[in-house]
């Protein structure tokens, strides 16, 4: 009883910090608290960097389903970190829900890896990004906020966007392709071949790095 | 006589579970897009396997059937719904042809099943 209690309240207290944490300046590494009480160990988040790929496992019944399964896709939702005055920002595209606006949108980092949004996070940083193709990246996700979001999934189409699809127009603008060609599959019902986020880590094209990943 | 009856309703009742419980591969994906058309999203998911659910996630997945529910009453709802399956061990895979009342071209997919927990469902081709 008293250690649920306690456990609860660590928690909530790593919750807390956690969102403070991610408005620090990010020039400059920090030590980040106990993300929880799943896990004892002190994570080190490093710089975050505009171009950084932020993957999230979300809290619905499938995503936590997936942990039982060996070759089961980790993560679930992809976006790109962008820094405004230092400060991490992620632009993702999500369909609309509960009154919240869909499409592609520019939210904060804290936000985007709150407890209320995701199960699982990681971020993957690619080895080979340069600082004007880190630039261009940024411009072109930039570019795309506000586009409504793709339900068919479609690359193809540039008047809309899915978060995969984000990822990778933001990449390819900046000469980079991130996925090998094993990264697309068939999905009934959709036109065309579609890139799952998860696919992204699982088939890169480009030696991509774990910076860090965490349960919130 | 009197001891046959209830042998015989008791066998009845097994038949009819039994039939009941083990759906085929193409009446999977007839209820796949029969509960879309009908804009049944959470029964539709169900045919879903839970590797195709992960890889795309609740939210978006959702959010995409919803669309199709739309673009199939543009075309004025489904006329036939046809699978061609070959079915080895736990996987069935081949292709289904979606036809509608309307103008809207048929629909010619490539169709993969896998058996989850007993019941078939609809998963990713590679």
């Amino acid at each position: 009883m008293a250690a649920g209690s306690l456990r609860r309240i660590s928690k909530a207290i790593a919750v807390v910090l956690v969102s403070a944490t991610t408005y620090l300046p990010v020039n400059g590494a920090f030590t980040a608290p106990d993300y929880g009480a799943r896990t004892s160990s002190v994570l080190h988040v490093p710089l975050l960097r505009d171009g950084d790929i932020v993957l999230r496992r979300g809290l619905d019944m499938m995503s936590r389903l997936v942990l039982t399964q060996g070759d089961a896709a980790q993560f679930s939702h992809v976006g790109l970190v962008v820094l405004q005055r230092n400060i991490p920002f992620v632009i993702h595209a999500i369909p609309a829900e509960n009154g919240r606006t869909g499409g592609a949108v520019l939210e904060s980092f804290a936000q985007f890896v709150s407890p209320s949004e995701a199960a699982e996070v990681a971020i993957y940083r690619s080895a080979d990004l340069t600082e004007i193709q880190a630039a261009m990246v940024r411009q072109t996700a930039f570019s795309q906020l506000g586009l409504p979001f793709d339900e068919r999934f479609q690359l193809s189409n540039i008047k809309k966007v899915y978060c995969t699809g984000l990822v990778l127009r933001s990449y390819a603008a900046a000469g980079l392709g991130l996925i090998d060609a094993r990264a697309q599959i068939e999905v009934p019902l959709l036109p065309e071949s579609v890139v799952p986020p998860d696919h992204i880590r699982r088939y890169p094209a480009l030696p991509l790095n774990l910076i860090t990943s965490f349960s919130p | 006589m009197i001891r046959f009856f209830p042998n015989f309703i008791a066998s009845l009742l097994t038949l009819a579970v039994l039939a009941g419980c083990g759906n085929s591969p193409e009446s999977t994906v007839k209820d796949f897009y029969t509960n879309i058309e009908k804009g049944e999203i959470s029964e539709a998911k169900k045919a879903l396997s839970s590797q195709l659910s992960a890889f795309l996630g609740e939210q978006k997945l959702s959010a995409s059937l919803a669309s199709e529910t739309e673009r199939i009453s543009e075309c004025g709802g489904i006329k036939s719904i046809s699978s061609k399956l070959e079915t080895k061990g736990e996987v069935a895979v081949g292709m289904t042809i979606v036809e509608y009342k309307g103008k809207c071209k048929e629909k010619v997919e490539k169709t993969k099943l896998v058996k989850e927990n007993g019941s078939w469902k609809l998963t990713a081709n590679k």
